[in-house]
């Protein structure tokens, strides 16, 4: 059964009054009591942004983040259920808006994914794996972490603080994020296009050393900075072992 | 029974400490299906120790948009594989045009919205395979009343065939914001199913108004009207203490717990004094 218009449009104003903080008299509503829930519904999404995007946080003034979450919530259909899947609607929503703060930060909707990427990687669930501990670092297959994410930014987010980003730092800059298993920690790995092109091939299925090398077509001289690199990321679980 | 309901905020004492020791714990689903990882560890270890109640968030249950199927699928799924005791959910809504607003709005009292409740909460249990317990949330604006909150709430609970939560707290504050008497509004209040009690602290933010926080203690008042909830019940309900906000020691908690639990042995086991 459909609710007559009577009480649909009644709850309709209401959250709207409660999305925009702009209200026209409601039948029976109290408003200077409406005022609370309005508060009570901005709150939680200004403390779920300021919690999920320290960063943004940090680099905007006070007034652009308060206009920022405003602008969000009025304007933006919020379609999960699960608050902590928020900031992944605030990017959709910078980007689909070609939202103005773009032009002040070029690097804006980059920050807001990379702030994302680490909140979703932290409470994904968990992704299984098959591997074992024991193999040979250059001709045994290795297994990456399925719960890991490759990424390229144009702007050096993850190397620089927000506020002293500029223009001329566009780049290429490419970036590995995973779970370590036992802490569920979300680690950072600085990569050079040759290792993230490696840890792609890696994404598709397990691949020893060599056979990087070979696809790569890299020399002895690049081999022992590969090594290292694999070496390391096994130890931080980026890399869970061999293939059984 | 007296549980607790879990807070991230203390998870990690209350795990590894025994400050707390609660019958049952209490989520959200939102807050915890589909996750991995750290949370999903100390959700593990916490359902080793206790039986698991549910309290959602996001159904919407008051809402003019339709249910959200994909939404309850995801919740029947995390309520099995948690064996949850209880889902319970709000006589409210929180999303409307297509547009979640993460708090509880009060629904319009009119008869429409009686009959356009009621039988969302008849899907959501068919779907779902087991009855929901709706809560009677505070509120401080009535929306377009036709009818009174009493009423309103008595016709859901009939024509719904659902289960009560009975959150004596939010009573007590609807009371005072309302102004009207809790003891007459319990005594009127259909109480047949209540499955399930909250219990929480307020605060008072107005001499007319008080806002329905978790983030105090509970006062005396909302004890004496648990305790005479419970005389009316005549039964041993499961009771919540709710404490989402300034958290205080865990072992103040406990207090607040023990309390709640020997009101209850005094009501349903009175001591009887033989007579000389």
């Amino acid at each position: 059964m459909q609710l007559l218009n009577s009480t649909q449009q009644n709850q309709s104003a209401f959250a709207n009054y409660c999305r925009t903080g702009k209200y026209s008299p409601i039948k029976g509503v109290i408003e200077k009591r409406a005022e609370h829930y309005r508060s009570l519904v901005y709150n939680i999404i200004d403390d779920t942004m300021q919690s999920a995007l320290p960063l943004t946080f940090n680099l905007l003034t006070i007034e652009e983040w308060d206009r920022f979450v405003n602008d969000f919530f009025c304007q933006h259909n919020c379609r999960t259920a699960q608050l902590w899947r928020l900031p992944l609607e605030v990017h959709e929503f910078v980007i689909s808006s070609n939202y103005y703060l773009q032009k002040k930060y070029p690097f804006f909707a980059e920050l807001l994914w990379f702030e994302w990427l680490e909140v979703e990687l932290f409470m994904m669930d968990d992704k299984p794996a098959s591997f074992s501990l024991s193999g040979h670092i250059l001709n045994n297959p290795l297994v990456i972490n399925p719960e890991f994410h490759l990424q390229y930014f144009s702007y050096p987010i993850h190397t620089k603080v927000a506020n002293d980003i500029k223009k001329e730092d566009k780049n290429h800059h490419f970036l590995a994020l995973h779970r370590e298993p036992e802490s569920g920690k979300v680690l950072f790995t600085q990569l050079s296009p040759l290792l993230a092109r490696m840890l792609e091939i890696l994404g598709e299925g397990p691949r020893s050393i060599n056979e990087l090398l070979t696809i790569t077509e890299k020399n002895k001289k690049t081999k022992e900075g590969v090594i290292c690199f694999f070496e390391n990321a096994i130890q931080s679980k980026l890399i869970l072992g061999y293939k059984n | 029974m007296v549980g607790i309901g879990f807070r991230k905020d203390f998870a990690e004492d209350f795990l590894n400490g025994n400050e707390l020791a609660p019958f049952f714990i209490e989520v959200a689903p939102e807050n915890w299906m589909n996750v991995g990882g750290f949370w999903k560890k100390k959700l593990k270890k916490a359902l080793e120790k206790y039986p698991l109640y549910t309290h959602g968030l996001s159904l919407s249950i008051g809402s003019p948009d339709p249910l959200d199927f994909s939404f309850l699928k995801q919740v029947k799924s995390f309520l099995n594989e948690t064996n949850a005791q209880i889902y319970s959910e709000h006589l409210s809504y929180s999303k409307c045009d297509n547009a979640h607003l993460y708090d509880l709005l009060p629904i319009p009292f009119t008869q429409e919205a009686v009959k356009h409740v009621a039988q969302k909460i008849q899907q959501a249990q068919d779907f779902l395979e087991r009855k929901i317990a709706i809560e009677i949330v505070s509120y401080y604006t009535p929306i377009a009343p036709e009818m009174n909150e009493l009423d309103f709430v008595n016709a859901v609970l009939t024509e719904a065939k659902c289960d009560l939560l009975l959150d004596v707290n939010n009573i007590y504050v609807n009371s005072f914001n309302h102004q009207y008497d809790p003891y007459r509004f319990i005594d009127e209040l259909n109480i047949k199913n209540t499955a399930y009690i909250h219990m929480a602290g307020h605060r008072k933010v107005a001499n007319d108004l008080i806002i329905d926080t978790h983030g105090e203690a509970i006062i005396d008042p909302v004890y004496d009207l648990f305790e005479y909830t419970m005389k009316k019940l005549k039964k041993d309900v499961p009771v919540l203490l709710e404490r989402d906000f300034n958290i205080p020691e865990l072992t103040e908690l406990q207090t607040e717990m023990n309390h709640l639990q020997s009101i209850k042995n005094n009501v349903l086991n009175p001591v009887r004094y033989a007579v000389a």
